[in-house]
């Protein structure tokens, strides 16, 4: 049976979420606990397959929880549902959350991920293969691009043109921004596929804030490095400027993102580097989107592309 | 002192207490809908006993309608710490939030 542990310091939430998902309660094992410390018990304990935790709690907050997390049990999602984040919260849990949910959140939007998750987890069951990519903290990004971002954000009030023409220049950086303007904190409607529009709703000191964090964390493409992560880089560049729709130029872009998740994680992970093949690629992006929470419509192009690209396997 | 500088420091305090409010209020209302939601469903299950939630079990329509007077309780308690909230904002008072302390004394506005 699937997994998922509730984490939030207030015991009425944990009891109204438990009510709210009365009726899954013979599909899922749905545990609760009111800090993190009780949560990492139950995961040193259980396998499990998506933690939902606060981000304000006294002693360990959601961020640090959700390292924890992401170091003891890799393998497990890890999603934030917070009652209030600011932008200074939001680059702590950059990184290590999958979705940032915003209370209140309607119990079906919550089912609703819920199910999205499972599922992509049911069909990536290939556990070598699972588990680099749940653990998986944000693509390589190339420093040039991480630097242009810095440097546009540093000065007075950059146009949204101007901030989208860095970011598409770079996979890394597009998906992680379409990562957060999908979540609810920044789109509490609308699926979002520009990145015009990304930009606009992130806003430049968000934005400044995702570059400051990309680049502490970060592995890179360094120009003239090992050369296929920058391969695929200019080849998802080259793909995703022949197109006509914002839709389609996510998707052109986006179509590397299992590629290069494989590449980045071949070099930790000596279990993902045998997976070289178009179909496991192709999975391996299909399984992040749904982490990420992106668009229905993007997911199934970026993923119907990469199983027919002849400029992925090069 | 410089008026840029007082506008600065004033917008800042109202988001500060912007976001405190907005924490303090949306926890509990999570749990109102969470727990309205229940009772939604519990209600129909009594209406529709083989088409919803207490369709089943004796013992699972048991455990449902047990838990439907403490769903009803926890809601209201959550509609009384909105209440508190707003009437400490009232009051001029502030808010303790999750080991933050959001001051709630805004900035009057000047006598004209």
């Amino acid at each position: 049976m699937n997994r998922i542990i509730f984490v939030d310091d207030e015991p009425r939430l944990l009891d109204g979420l438990r009510r709210s998902l009365w009726s899954r309660r013979s599909q899922w094992d749905i545990c609760f606990a009111e800090n993190g410390a009780l949560a990492l018990e139950l995961l040193e304990r259980w396998p499990v397959d998506i933690v939902v935790s606060d981000f304000r709690m006294p002693g360990m907050d959601g961020g640090q929880f959700l390292q924890e997390v992401r170091r003891l049990s890799p393998d497990t999602v890890r999603v934030v549902l917070s009652g209030h984040t600011d932008e200074h919260d939001l680059m702590a849990l950059v990184g290590v959350a999958h979705q940032f949910l915003i209370k209140p959140c309607p119990p079906n939007a919550l089912v609703n991920m819920i199910e999205r998750i499972l599922s992509a987890r049911a069909g990536l069951a290939s556990l070598p293969l699972r588990k680099p990519m749940t653990a998986l903290e944000a693509l390589p990004c190339s420093t040039a691009a991480l630097e242009d971002l810095e440097r546009l954000t540093a000065g007075p009030s950059p146009s949204d043109d101007e901030l989208a023409a860095v970011i598409e220049r770079d996979v890394g950086l597009a998906s992680k921004a379409l990562q957060l303007v999908n979540s609810s904190f920044f789109a509490p409607a609308a699926k979002v596929t520009s990145l015009r529009e990304a930009s606009r709703r992130l806003g430049s000191t968000a934005l400044r804030g995702l570059s400051h964090e990309l680049v502490q964390s970060q592995s890179r493409t360094e120009p003239g490095d090992d050369g296929r992560l920058a391969r695929l880089h200019s080849h998802a560049l080259a793909t995703a400027r022949r197109t006509r729709s914002d839709d389609d130029f996510c998707a052109g872009l986006l179509h590397v993102v299992g590629p290069l998740a494989m590449a980045a994680c071949s070099g930790t992970e000596p279990g993902a580097s045998t997976f070289t093949d178009r179909s496991a690629a192709a999975s391996a992006g299909a399984y992040l989107f749904e982490l990420w929470g992106l668009p229905p419509e993007v997911v199934y192009a970026a993923t119907r592309q990469v199983l027919e690209c002849e400029g992925c396997s090069q | 002192m410089n008026e840029e500088a007082s506008r600065d420091r004033e917008r800042l305090q109202i988001e500060r207490l912007a976001a405190g409010i907005a924490h303090e209020i949306n926890t509990p209302l999570q749990y109102i809908g969470d727990n309205l939601e229940f009772l939604r469903r519990a209600f129909a299950s009594l209406r529709y006993p083989c088409g919803g939630e207490g369709c089943g079990p004796h013992s699972e329509r048991g455990a449902l309608s047990s838990e439907v007077p403490e769903a009803v309780a926890a809601a209201r308690e959550g509609v009384e710490a909105i209440a508190r909230i707003v009437q400490t904002l009232k009051d001029g008072g502030t808010l303790d939030g999750k080991g933050t302390t959001f001051s709630a004394g805004l900035p009057r506005q000047a006598p004209s």
